[in-house]
């Protein structure tokens, strides 16, 4: 008796795929990454200098972020710690324009 | 055109005033003022000579202001050269390095840095009606103070504030002009700067087809002091075919003869906003609040006036909602930060004389003690009523 395995079964991938393993840093510094990300947003909405500097500089954010996207997680320990440096400078001048 | 009666209230106003009046002569019909009104200082600061507090008041003898009536009118080509739009086209052209030296510091701080240039730089006929640089000893605002005035806010969140606005002020110069600039230093340019924050409006039109106006010194329109219950309005208003705009200020209710007239910077601005950005705080400020530092679960207990005024205050002690809201925290933890920054708040207040550089001389009615002094009560009496609440 053949045993059919239907060109759909999910099996014959599984044995081919690479398992890789992530460092907790990897997992912490994503996770920092992502809380800098929601934080600039989040500032960048309460500035009060009109529509359109507030699209910049969502835009501006964005940008850096996918910048750097290609990274390793591992290795971005120096850009975070300038992120919160900019990010306090952004929050400052949001507070300037309140 | 501006009336006889404002014209001669500002030769009588000191230097400022002198400067406002030669400004606004140049400026011939882009500048009209109701002939109702005139410039006089504030009474409580008549006796001091360095701090020229002017203020906008009804003439006494003529029959007060009504309700929608006209007091200023500035045209565009007289508010346009100070505005932040100016500012910062005619940076990208003269100087594009510095508004990218700017941008680096924080996106959007260009438009600061590029109006404080152009006032130090260009608008020389509106910054000497400005509060000078030198030669003022006390100024009012934060920005300018020294280490031992700052100390005085300690107790209060004003201080972490104004110690990080200091910070960023300074990095921004570094990172701009360089350390060892002369030709602008520190103290120039964060003068500059704080005379943005604290001049500079922002005025929005109702008129959906002309944008609103971010930013712009409005000569003669920043004498208007602050009231939460203001009795004028600025509006920003476009002729027929949207070509271009005005600015003009409006009584909001009938003005009696003698009284001030003045317009609200915010409607919705703590002590500590008023005294960061302007330098005064108002007496009995309803925006007022506290942030209590629980640092046993790293979170804050924040309590404003409206909080006290609903559930605090004693006729509504045994409500059903304040055992609520207290049941909420750690009531021990709450007595304890209160405690702690009741205690700093006392020791600032008896260290004060001390703390003031040039003794009890330096303190006798100056404004900007007496804004701190009513920032410090505004904290204490909500520290107070919590306190009485969980107690």
């Amino acid at each position: 008796m053949f045993f059919v395995v239907p060109h759909f079964c999910p099996y014959d991938k599984m044995s081919t795929t690479k398992t890789t393993t992530k460092s907790l840093q990897h997992f912490i510094n994503r996770t920092n990454v992502l809380t800098l990300y929601r934080k600039a947003l989040r500032i960048a909405s309460q500035t009060k200098s009109g529509k359109e500097h507030k699209q910049e500089l969502f835009g501006e954010i964005r940008e850096q972020f996918e910048t750097h996207k290609h990274l390793k997680t591992d290795d971005i320990g120096h850009l975070l710690s300038d992120a919160r440096l900019r990010l306090r400078a952004l929050r400052e001048l949001v507070d300037m324009t309140l | 055109m501006m009336s006889c009666s404002f014209r001669n209230s500002l030769v009588g106003s000191g230097r400022r005033g002198e400067a406002l009046r030669a400004l606004l002569s140049d400026a011939k019909s882009s500048f009209v003022a109701s002939s109702n009104v005139v410039v006089r200082r504030e009474e409580e600061e008549e006796e001091q000579t360095e701090e020229e507090s002017l203020g906008v008041f009804v003439a006494s003898g003529s029959e007060g202001i009504k309700i929608n009536a006209k007091i200023f009118t500035l045209e565009k080509d007289l508010y346009y050269p100070l505005s932040s739009a100016f500012a910062i086209n005619s940076a990208r052209t003269k100087a594009p390095r510095f508004v990218e030296a700017a941008k680096r510091v924080a996106s959007g701080f260009e438009v600061h840095a590029s109006m404080a240039l152009n006032l130090l730089l260009d608008s020389s006929s509106y910054r000497a009606s400005c509060p000078p640089l030198t030669g003022q000893l006390d100024p009012s605002v934060p920005l300018l103070w020294d280490a031992s005035q700052i100390a005085l806010l300690r107790g209060t969140p004003t201080f972490e504030s104004v110690v990080t606005r200091k910070t960023f002020v300074k990095n921004a110069h570094a990172g701009i002009f360089g350390e060892e600039n002369k030709a602008v230093s520190y103290e120039m340019f964060a003068w500059a700067i704080s005379t943005v924050l604290s001049r500079a409006l922002s005025v929005s039109s109702e008129n959906k087809n002309i944008d609103s106006l971010f930013y712009s010194f409005i000569p003669g329109v920043d004498l208007l002091n602050h009231d939460a219950n203001a009795n004028c309005e600025i509006r920003l208003v476009s002729n027929k075919n949207n070509a271009s705009t005005s600015i003009e200020v409006y009584a909001i209710r009938d003005i009696e003869n003698g009284e001030e007239c003045t317009i609200s910077y915010g409607n919705h601005r703590s002590n500590d906003e008023l005294l960061r950005k302007y330098g005064f705080c108002v007496p009995n400020n309803r925006n007022d609040s506290i942030d209590v530092r629980l640092r046993a679960s790293n979170t804050f207990l924040k309590v404003d006036r409206k909080t006290v005024d609903e559930l605090f205050l004693e006729e509504n002690r045994s409500g059903q909602k304040q055992d609520d809201f207290v049941s909420k925290y750690n009531r021990n933890e709450v007595l304890d930060s209160i405690a702690e920054q009741k205690a700093t708040l006392d020791e600032v207040a008896v260290r004060e004389p001390a703390l003031l550089k040039g003794g009890e001389e330096r303190s006798v009615g100056k404004k900007w003690l007496r804004a701190i002094r009513l920032l410090r009560k505004g904290q204490y009496e909500l520290l107070d009523a919590t306190e009485r609440a969980f107690h």
